[in-house]
């Protein structure tokens, strides 16, 4: 259950008029609920039911995915200056992505992200916790959130961990904040596009399932100390823990991790690679229920230099995953109940640098970028927001980090307003107050 | 040029303890002294031999039977201080004490308090065929002299004092590691509690060259709020919060005049007492008396010389308690950093002869740490007589609990000779970690790998003792159970095992009785119980000969069992 004391007295408030509102420090609420909102406005909670992230470790160009500029120039387009069409008339996309402009009808991109952040690390930590780093609290990243508020206390009750990273964690921050280990992602290891994809703790090679159970067996039997402190609460807690993880291991979660049950055809419209089977996997994970899987995106967006050249290379297998995974999703009625959300920690200049020692790459860049949303629910084929001609500054509506990942949090079903539920009793809102334009709810 | 994750790969190589002790007891084996040993071992306390599988699935409808196998029979005695006023407490709370501990749960104990790492084969062997009765004394003693011991305490004050070169901390690698360095060195010369706190409450200077410079800048963003609050968590076991709003206000301003600019070398900051007078001269600290700040005198010194006091009783109580945690895993203040009103000490008495000990010795942390050691308190068994309703926080057993992060890898490299790869996301350009250096010893917390992040390695993150996450979960279960890596590791040790086990067409019972000899001695430094012993010949079969499946298999389960995995 979410507490929602402080959110009742809030709209009360809000109901008689009365101007105790700045103390939440949301200008969310001063715009919305206190200007125009006399009655009870509740928020409109969606009912998605999974996230499938695809972050672009490294910042993705948005001049070359989502927001081409082809009137800038050669000093910022490049060599790449004919957009294509896509199935949204009047939308137009980077033509090195012809396949996700041919679904661009189902989903929406942002084309006015921005925080300003140009390290990778401080950006990353804005883009997955919606706050700004430094004070004495870590916050959790998004993911953990939803592991949080969607997992085992809101009754999820899979063998399978509810907040997974394929296959690497996503950087250097703990990524469950304060909220402690229990939110922490599970990183899967491995690689789903070798022939048999060994997810660490679920796939063990070499043992097969009669000796793994002989060995369990085994291990009933030796543990003579473990069932002489069996009333030890540490002893109750790790027999817990080993009862869930042989429920795992016997039960037929495992198989979820198992690719060869799927169709060639299928794994082949993905892309044989590993990024391509992760988007596959990450489909397997989020039918089983898995509120989040988040997928770490590596190698090729932090194009400093040959910045063609490694697009040229990496960006058809993303557009064919990326794309076959919504259509993937909406053949098998999961993608109302499923958001995509695609996006890096910044996007990169969008003037070129031809000098030495870069001679044709593009630098970190968070004054301005894309993202893109879709699924779960959410209004798509839309563009919210706008970069100006050189796509170097917002020209319309900036989207702050926590506008989008509010949107996310609001579109699961839950306040991000509320506070967070956590045993060290801290009193924060789940999410960041949303900035002056508030939480992207043009998608809702 | 691509740089987009800045990953340094640090590659750590451990040898093998193993080839030592391997020929130790080589020599041994020739003897025949284990079978002897052995019979020695069995032959003292225990229930009566039982017969067949049948008595040993009777033996455990009643584990406590098995009892024995984990305490003494009382011939050794430990009695001090210590233990009246805790037998007084519990006469009081109606709780009965555990008798001691035996020797072999005794020695894998101390070694993982005060080392961080399990005694290795030839220590726990020639521990239980001593006969000198002072040898858990002797031992303590030598311990307490061991660079373990100085490595794994130094961690323990580094997750205090959060030793972190990155976000969200940022003191650089440099920094880390003169911070580090100066630490170790205070375990190291067992400086006196008093003379260490001085020290870092008075350092001036540069990050990178001043090591205790670095613990008003551990507080990320340096306001004197945060200062405040760590200064009262690490010298006065407390909040900020937990006091009265005078108190914080007050103290709060006393650190209000510290600076730290930057310097023209890269990432060098400088930290400094600014000379600008405070708003007011009196100040009230936490035992409601008053200290008199001058205008021209450095805040800092004022509240040193007040926290240094020999009547500041919170403060003599913070590091016995602090002290007394690092040995039971709780405090008689629990949690340690949480003094205040509502959480009074289990035992108050404790904490007045503690103190008493710690001003008759200078300050000397090592010598509480000796006396707590070698209390029957300490010495008892982890076996509750009742059923762990109040016993470990009163301290009628010893407190179970799962080994932290750091000391699992390392009994891991130590006992599997396995190698271990860590990796920092940010660039550590002065970072270089030899062989041989345990992960316990890694100065910044920065530097890491998925095993520690797993197993709850503390982030450093805000210094609270809850930084470190000791609690179990299923992923920790998977890895043990199912994990690659782990039966990579348990495999490591057939080899190891097997050659202890003599070849040729020897007695097969007397060879199988050898190989769990030495599995039980590695890994948990015992002897299997006959039931044990009885239920493994069951399961494998005592008229064939094991294969290296049926070894692993065996390694594997008891790497897998509570007994392995928990300090008890």
């Amino acid at each position: 259950m979410m507490k929602t004391g402080r959110r009742d007295f809030l709209k009360t408030a809000a109901g008689l008029g009365a101007f105790g509102l700045p103390t939440i420090g949301s200008s969310f609420y001063q715009s919305v609920l206190g200007a125009q909102a006399p009655a009870k406005k509740a928020k409109k909670l969606g009912k998605a039911k999974s996230v499938i992230q695809i972050w672009m470790w490294g910042g993705p160009s948005q001049l070359e995915t989502f927001d081409p500029k082809p009137g800038a120039g050669k000093s910022y387009c490049g060599a790449w200056d004919k957009p294509i069409k896509t199935s949204v008339p009047g939308l137009e996309f980077s033509q090195s992505i012809p396949l996700l402009a041919s679904c661009a009808d189902m989903f929406s991109v942002l084309r006015s992200v921005t925080h300003g952040d140009f390290g990778h690390e401080t950006a990353a930590y804005k883009m997955q916790t919606g706050r700004t780093p430094g004070g004495n609290l870590v916050y959790p990243a998004i993911g953990a959130v939803v592991s949080l508020m969607k997992g085992y206390r809101a009754g999820y009750d899979s063998a399978i961990p509810p907040y997974i990273v394929l296959t690497n964690p996503l950087g250097r921050f703990s990524e469950c904040g304060f909220l402690g280990t229990n939110y922490k992602p599970y990183a899967t290891g491995s690689d789903p596009s070798r022939e048999r994809f060994l997810a660490s703790g679920f796939v063990l090679e070499g043992v097969d399932e009669k000796r793994q159970e002989q060995r369990l067996n085994l291990l009933d039997s030796v543990d003579l100390y473990g069932k002489i402190i069996d009333k030890n609460e540490l002893a109750k807690s790790l027999e817990t823990a080993r009862i869930d993880a042989f429920g795992v291991l016997t039960g037929d979660e495992v198989k979820t991790f198992d690719l060869s049950l799927e169709k060639e055809e299928i794994r082949k419209s993905y892309g044989m690679n590993k990024f391509g089977q992760s988007c596959l996997m990450a489909r397997r994970l989020v039918e089983k229920g898995v509120p989040y899987v988040a997928i770490n995106y590596e190698g090729g967006w932090d194009t400093h230099g040959k910045h063609f050249e490694h697009l040229t290379r990496k960006q058809p297998e993303m557009d064919q995953a990326v794309s076959f995974l919504f259509k993937d999703l909406r053949d098998r009625n999961l993608l109302d109940d499923t958001i995509v959300w695609w996006g890096g920690e910044f996007g990169r200049t969008p003037k070129m640098d031809y000098n030495s020692p870069w001679f044709g790459g593009r630098g970190h860049y968070g004054t301005c970028f894309c993202h893109m949303i879709g699924g779960g629910g959410l209004k798509s084929g839309l563009a919210i927001g706008e970069s100006d001609k050189t796509a170097e500054h917002v020209a319309k509506r900036a989207i702050e980090p926590q506008d989008l990942l509010g949107l996310i949090c609001m579109q699961l079903g839950f306040d991000p307003d509320a506070k967070m539920p956590n045993d060290k009793g801290f009193d924060v809102p789940t999410m960041a107050p949303a900035s002056a334009e508030g939480y992207v709810t043009e998608l809702i | 040029m691509q740089n987009f994750i800045f990953k340094n790969r640090i590659k750590k190589e451990t040898n093998s303890f193993g080839l030592v002790w391997q020929l130790v007891f080589l020599a041994l084996l020739s003897c025949g002294t284990l079978s002897g040993f052995a019979q020695e071992q069995l032959a003292g306390p225990g229930p009566t031999k039982p017969k067949g599988i049948a008595g040993a699935n009777r033996l455990m409808e009643n584990p406590k039977l098995f009892w024995k196998f984990f305490e003494s029979d009382n011939r050794v005695q430990a009695r001090n201080t210590i233990d009246t006023i805790v037998a007084d407490g519990m006469k009081i709370k109606k709780l009965t004490p555990s008798p001691l501990c035996n020797d072999a749960v005794f020695i894998r104990r101390v070694y993982y308090d005060l080392t961080g790492f399990p005694p290795s084969f030839t220590d726990a062997y020639n521990f239980l065929r001593d006969t000198d009765k002072n040898k858990r004394a002797k031992l303590i003693d030598k311990l307490l002299d061991s660079k373990d011991y100085i490595d794994y305490r130094t961690m323990l004050w580094c997750d205090m004092l959060r030793v972190k070169s990155e976000f969200p901390i940022n003191l650089w690698p440099n920094g880390t590691m003169i911070y580090y360095r100066w630490l170790r060195d205070r375990v190291r010369l067992n400086t006196p509690w008093t003379d260490m706190c001085r020290e870092l409450i008075l350092a001036d200077g540069s990050n990178f060259r001043v090591g205790p410079s670095n613990f008003y800048r551990a507080v990320n963003p340096h306001t004197p709020e945060g200062i405040a609050d760590a200064v009262v968590r690490f010298f006065l076991g407390t909040r900020l919060t937990s006091l009265t709003s005078e108190q914080q206000k007050d103290m709060i301003a006393l650190f209000s005049r510290i600076t730290i600019k930057k310097s023209a070398e890269w990432k060098e900051e400088i930290t400094y007492w600014t000379r600008q007078p405070l708003d007011k001269k009196n100040f009230k600290m936490i035992d409601s008396s008053t200290i008199t700040v001058d205008p021209e005198q450095d805040p800092r010194e004022v509240f040193a010389n007040w926290l240094i006091r020999e009547d500041n009783h919170q403060f003599n109580y913070t590091i016995v308690n602090r002290l007394w945690y690092w040995l039971f895993g709780r405090g008689i203040v629990q949690e340690p950093d949480d003094f205040r009103k509502g959480n009074p000490p289990v035992y108050p008495e404790l904490f007045n002869f503690l103190e008493r000990e710690l001003l008759l010795t200078n300050y000397d942390m090592k010598h509480i740490t000796r006396l707590i050691l070698n209390s029957h308190t300490y010495q008892q068994s982890s076996i509750a007589r009742l059923d762990y309703g109040d016993e470990e926080k009163y301290f009628a057993s010893y407190p179970i609990r799962r080994h932290p992060a750091e000391i699992l890898q390392d009994t891991f490299i130590k006992i599997f000779d396995i190698k271990v790869t860590y990796k920092s996301e940010v660039p550590e350009p002065f970072t270089y970690i030899p062989d041989q250096i345990r992960t316990a010893a890694i100065s910044d917390s920065g530097i890491t790998n998925s095993f520690l992040e797993t197993f709850g390695r503390a982030s450093r993150d805000s210094g609270l003792m809850a930084d470190r996450n000791n609690k179990t979960s299923q992923s920790q279960q998977l890895f043990f159970l199912n994990s690659t890596e782990m039966n990579n590791w348990t495999k490591n040790l057939i080899a190891q095992i097997n050659n202890f086990i003599p070849s040729g067409k020897n007695d097969r019972a007397a060879k199988q009785d050898q190989l769990m000899n030495v599995v039980w001695m590695t890994l948990l430094s015992r002897l299997p119980t006959p039931p044990e012993r009885i239920v493994l010949r069951q399961t494998f079969g005592s008229n064939r000969d094991w294969t290296r499946e049926d070894v692993h298999d065996i390694i594997w389960a008891v790497v897998n069992t509570k007994e392995f995995l928990c300090q008890h």
